[in-house]
């Protein structure tokens, strides 16, 4: 090859990752993609296999960009920008760009809500200082549903403006397996951890959109169980965009153990102790995964109990929330998952509860490609129809770096 | 069977019923009665907070219509109440009450329906005059 063919390569390839960035940059920011449900599905026995954070989440691992493709896609190269430009070992850079179709009805006089709209855009890097310590930061552009000017121009326009980090942290971890501690925004491993907020036992349990915390946190990871222990904060109250933050302003304590067996099944036990000025949570649960490899389905499960005290209204209560779903995989690339949810406000009260029954489905075409297609349908009330009822279908396109 | 694989076994039992304690607690439970506090020091967090100040919504970041519930308690009264969201001693004419019920005026939250029993806890606070207490 001439060096002027050669020149002309390496500039076509920075070219095309330079228009892959830009439109990634245009998006939103969201979430640390996880999948929990390739856990025992995809072969992988942890988290930490896939991906550079222990918990799970966000940039992939060599090994997790191979099983991106090799299993979890119908073909094609898993590598970063499909193997067309390769980073030095020291420096991993990745990214979710999504975009949302999505028909809403809440019953409302207006009807149906139809909309579009980039979702998540976030660039994750990861500087390996040494063997055993590293900088990890992610930065995005908030996606925003509902606009002022409802265009789709509009809509980028809107949500070009607001460039935010969900996390940055510096990580001590020598080694894939073994103790490792954290410091810095990213949010503290508790739960299943879907990529999906809109689920109960994310978004009542501290884990909504932009809710993740500063923290200290410390755990080991073995082959066969983790455990993780977390000191948090809320962001300051005056913070900067960049790092702020929402949901309620608690501090406190998260701890999370798992044990895994026979490489299909795993329970866990979590608490979550957050005090805030308004309200305080003590919440504890159970998580369970199982693997029937025979049938292909891998069942999930997650409940919790929050006891929640409002100190100036001198009032407490007890609430409930849970996830029951099952995931199978007909073939190579494919998903096809429901799902029962339930949160309960108020224990104490009837009728303060509320049910979701949600179906989805997940097509993996080629490596770095993902379509979801998700039908929800929500109850108000004790779960029969005395309160309100809401149905989503939601369309994701999903291109990681 | 080995004690080891009676371990696996047990322990995978124990599993499967977790992720099964789901269905049930599903049917719901608690009493008709309605104990809880209509103090807007019950209801910002136990309601608007998580209801109402969410990223997409009224939050820090997005302010939709201008409204953010997510900086203070205190402040969160202030717009409801200044903006005439809330008409203080007069539940039947606060537009806070029509956004929650759809009457007339697009549901609020609007990826779905406040409980009914929420609803009429907003109501009771606005009838005894929608005091920041």
């Amino acid at each position: 090859m001439t060096s002027s063919m050669s020149t002309r390569l390496r500039l076509v390839k920075l070219g095309i990752s330079g228009l892959i960035l830009a439109v990634v940059l245009l998006a939103g920011a969201r979430d640390a993609a996880a999948y929990p449900q390739f856990q025992f599905s995809s072969g992988t026995n942890r988290c930490g296999q896939c991906h550079y954070s222990p918990a799970g989440g966000g940039l992939l691992t060599s090994w997790g960009r191979d099983e991106s493709a090799d299993t979890i896609s119908m073909g094609g190269d898993g590598a970063f920008l499909h193997g067309l430009l390769s980073t030095p070992s020291w420096l991993g850079i990745g990214g979710d760009f999504r975009f949302a179709f999505l028909e809403n009805d809440v019953g409302s006089p207006e009807g149906t809500e139809f909309a579009a709209f980039p979702m998540q855009a976030d660039v994750y890097g990861r500087a390996a200082i040494n063997d055993s310590w590293s900088i990890n930061a992610t930065i995005g552009v908030r996606g925003i549903v509902r606009p002022s000017d409802n265009s789709i121009g509009g809509r980028i326009g809107a949500a070009g403006g607001d460039i935010m980090s969900r996390e940055h942290y510096l990580m001590w971890r020598p080694s894939a397996t073994g103790p490792y501690a954290r410091v810095g925004r990213f949010f503290a491993p508790f739960g299943l951890r879907f990529v999906e907020h809109v689920y109960y036992v994310r978004r009542y349990t501290g884990y909504d959109l932009y809710e993740e915390t500063y923290n200290a946190s410390a755990g080991y990871v073995a082959e066969d169980w983790e455990v993780h222990a977390t000191l948090f904060a809320p962001p300051p109250r005056n913070a900067i965009e960049l790092i702020a933050g929402t949901g309620p302003r608690e501090a406190g304590f998260a701890g999370y153990g798992e044990l895994r067996l026979a490489k299909t099944s795993a329970i866990a036990v979590q608490t979550r102790l957050g005090f805030g000025d308004l309200e305080s949570r003590m919440t504890g649960g159970l998580v369970g995964k199982l693997w029937v490899d025979k049938a292909k389905i891998l069942f999930l499960g997650e409940g919790d109990l929050i006891h929640q005290t409002f100190s100036t209204a001198a009032y407490s209560q007890n609430q409930f929330v849970s996830f029951l779903g099952a995931d199978f995989y007909p073939a190579r690339g494919i998903m096809a998952g429901v799902a029962y949810e339930r949160f309960q406000e108020n224990l104490g009260v009837s009728r303060t509860g509320r049910n979701a029954y949600d179906i989805q489905l997940n097509v993996f075409p080629w490596a770095h490609c993902e379509a979801v297609l998700l039908g929800r349908y929500q109850l108000t009330g004790a779960g029969a129809i005395d309160g309100g009822t809401a149905s989503l279908v939601m369309l994701q396109l999903h291109y990681y770096l | 069977m080995r004690p080891g694989n009676s371990l696996t076994w047990i322990l995978r039992a124990v599993g499967v019923l977790a992720a099964l304690a789901p269905l049930a607690l599903s049917a719901g439970c608690g009493s008709d009665t309605d104990d809880r506090p209509a103090q807007f020091s019950f209801i910002y967090p136990a309601i608007i907070e998580p209801s109402c100040a969410t990223a997409s919504c009224h939050s820090n970041y997005t302010r939709e219509a201008g409204v953010n519930f997510g900086l203070s308690s205190g402040e969160a009264y202030f717009q409801l109440v200044a903006r005439h969201f809330v008409i203080p001693s007069d539940a039947n004419d606060s537009e806070l009450i029509y956004l929650l019920k759809a009457d007339g005026a697009p549901r609020m939250p609007p990826d779905f329906a406040l409980p009914e029993v929420d609803i009429d806890l907003i109501s009771t606070w606005i009838a005894n005059g929608a005091m920041n207490n």
